[in-house]
């Protein structure tokens, strides 16, 4: 009876909480730029670009006490969008910033792909492999291509087309940063 | 800066708020504000330390402990005005300044089945011992009548323990955080639509949220805070540098951002071993001053021209269930407590709520008092108080002993959520009931104002 119990008590709170995909987290998604992007060793440090101090931990943590871990305030509400939203607007804006020069320790593969997106608006940039290859560096395989043709179309079709290099980079950023395939758990 | 300190800071900054002319910018005729501040008391509370104490005699007698009492001093009788009472300790003096402003209910049932804490809070906030929907967001629905607010909740203290499936918008905030973010959203423009950019990025999260898997789900939580974020965003760039935990909160109801705050104190009322239990008259003292600052500041913050904060504000204190007499075998003067899921105890007041009553009471009065059959077979060796069989009709306690347990019977935690939900014209349909094929838990209806 008691193991009956047990059962029913476990599928009962697994499905309490199972409702919906949560985010990875502050932590998770600085680990994957830096390991992306960055020089080894070294990171793409988030913390800098959160409106304030202790806001990260609306973003999706880890809880521990004890042997017990618990991961809180994963899920997508207003304020956390919005604490996302100026976190890495602001981040994406030194992205678009580093056409002019680096402003980050990239690496040099991360820096390479960069450079040839920087040449935006110009044809050679606005073509398929060097579109991909910065959609790839960031995004790596989290998203689906078919979300990859929706970007890419966007930055082809839209306005973007023609401006500039500082503000394209900017946009192409933050698009795929606040995409769902970015920040959640699938 | 520990919570206790931003909360005296609060009585401070709350007298500064009257003199802000935007106070008497809202609360607009017509409109008929309601908040909800829940207060917490983690790791189950013994109301005997504080409005459901026993007589020295029952300690003397080896009933139950009691380490908050100087020699010889009897607790006194808290008398409500509906013509019951009860016995409280002398650690509640800071509260009796707003004695007509709550009324005790006492003896109050949490799930009769697990005497855990996380199934008891699971029951508390949401009905169901292994969680689900908590009762906060639903202070905050449009079927209330009332337009919701941009967050159903603030977390302004320790987390809440509890397994909940729609706290997805009851938000962790505090001041510090609060007042850096405001000043950069100043400088930040709304991630509102009207740009290629943001409608791009807004259609895309909207694209993937169709659809009734988890992701579809998470990324429709984004879709819906998105849309939402410029409307909070606006809200948030209002706030005036909030320097306190009830500056916040009042902030934040009075800007629309949230229609409910919780607040889950620091101390730890979880005392099983004798040590622990000796703290408790430390721990209910500081969390008693901290009850009491926060009626003070609500009763002195102004919400408008007309009308306090607590005039607008329902306040509930609660823990997820009461403790034991004792631990058996122990000696009285040497002894812990363990759980109890038989009796409870809660403080209701401010808007919507009739204050000044005492609601419910706990049997075992003393060392004397004989128990039902109901007790015996519950609790075979005398450790647990029980809630008194309860009419609602006439909203006193039964002198009848039962001999069978019928959970329609006795007050349960039910019943105060319901009146709760009463008091926010939560619709009838999300009335809590009794369990399963039970009945709806009747609504107190002599505690609504």
């Amino acid at each position: 009876m008691r193991f009956f119990l047990l059962i029913v008590a476990v599928l009962a709170s697994q499905n309490s909480l199972a409702q919906h995909s949560q985010y990875r987290g502050f932590a998770a998604v600085m680990k994957e730029l830096s390991v992306r992007l960055a020089k080894p060793g070294q990171v793409i440090d988030l913390y800098e670009y959160v409106p304030a101090e202790g806001l990260e931990t609306l973003l999706g943590t880890w809880y521990t006490f004890g042997s017990e871990h618990e991961f809180r305030n994963g899920s997508p509400n207003s304020v956390n969008v919005l604490i996302w939203y100026v976190t890495l607007n602001d981040l994406s804006a030194v992205f678009g910033n580093s056409c002019a020069s680096p402003k980050l320790d990239f690496n040099p593969e991360f820096l390479g792909v960069l450079n040839k997106i920087c040449d935006w608006p110009k044809d050679k940039a606005a073509v398929e492999d060097v579109m991909l290859a910065y959609w790839f560096s960031i995004m790596g395989y989290n998203a689906p291509e078919s979300e990859y043709i929706q970007w890419r179309d966007f930055f082809l079709k839209s306005s973007y087309r023609t401006k500039t290099a500082k503000e394209t980079v900017t946009a192409m950023t933050l698009a795929m940063t606040m995409n769902p395939y970015f920040l959640l758990n699938r | 800066m520990i919570r206790r300190e931003f909360l005296k800071m609060g009585i401070a900054g709350a007298g500064t708020l009257a003199l802000r002319p935007m106070d008497f910018a809202f609360g607009a005729p017509g409109a008929d504000p309601h908040f909800f501040f829940m207060i917490v008391l983690n790791g189950a509370a013994d109301s005997s330390y504080m409005f459901d104490s026993r007589p020295l005699s029952m300690t003397k007698a080896g009933k139950i402990q009691n380490y908050w009492s100087k020699p010889n001093e009897e607790p006194s009788v808290w008398q409500g005005a509906n013509g019951q009472s009860c016995l409280a300790s002398s650690l509640i003096k800071p509260l009796a300044p707003y004695k007509n402003k709550f009324s005790v209910i006492n003896g109050v049932f949490m799930t009769p089945t697990f005497d855990g804490h996380l199934q008891n809070m699971n029951f508390l906030f949401s009905g169901g011992p292994f969680g689900g929907e908590s009762f906060i967001p639903h202070l905050n629905l449009a079927e209330t009548g009332a337009t919701p607010d941009s967050l159903d909740g603030l977390n302004v203290g320790g987390a809440i323990e509890a397994s909940l499936n729609n706290h997805s918008s009851v938000v962790p905030l505090n001041p510090e955080s609060v007042s850096f973010f405001s000043a950069k959203l100043k400088k930040t423009k709304p991630p509102a639509g009207g740009t290629e950019l943001m409608d791009f990025i807004r259609g895309r999260i909207g694209a993937l949220s169709v659809g009734s898997g988890r992701f579809s789900r998470g990324a429709a939580l984004m879709s819906s805070g998105i849309n939402d974020a410029p409307g909070l965003h606006e809200q948030l760039t209002r706030l005036k540098d909030p320097k306190t935990v009830l500056a916040l909160v009042t902030d934040c109801f009075r800007n629309g951002i949230a229609r409910s705050a919780v607040f889950t104190l620091p101390e730890a009322f979880d005392v099983h071993a004798a040590d622990a239990a000796k703290g408790q008259p430390e721990l209910f003292k500081s969390a008693i001053t901290q009850i009491a600052e926060i009626f003070k500041g609500l009763n002195d913050t102004p919400f408008n021209a007309t009308k306090s904060m607590l005039d607008v504000t329902t306040v509930m204190v609660a823990t997820e269930m009461g403790r034991s007499l004792r631990v058996n075998g122990l000696p009285i003067d040497e002894t812990g407590t363990n759980h109890n899921q038989y009796c409870n105890s809660f403080l209701l007041g401010g808007k919507g709520i009739r204050g000044g009553l005492v609601v419910g009471a706990s049997d075992m009065a003393d060392e004397k008092a004989v128990v039902s059959k109901v007790h015996t077979a519950l609790d075979p060796i005398g450790e647990k108080l029980l809630g008194r069989p309860f009419d609602f009709a006439s909203m006193s306690v039964r002198p009848d002993l039962p001999e069978t347990f019928k959970i329609q019977d006795y007050l349960t935690v039910g019943s105060v959520v319901n009146t709760l939900y009463a008091s926010f014209n939560v619709p009838a349909s999300r009335l809590r009931t009794l369990g399963r094929e039970l009945p709806v838990a009747p609504v107190l209806r002599g505690l609504l104002a």
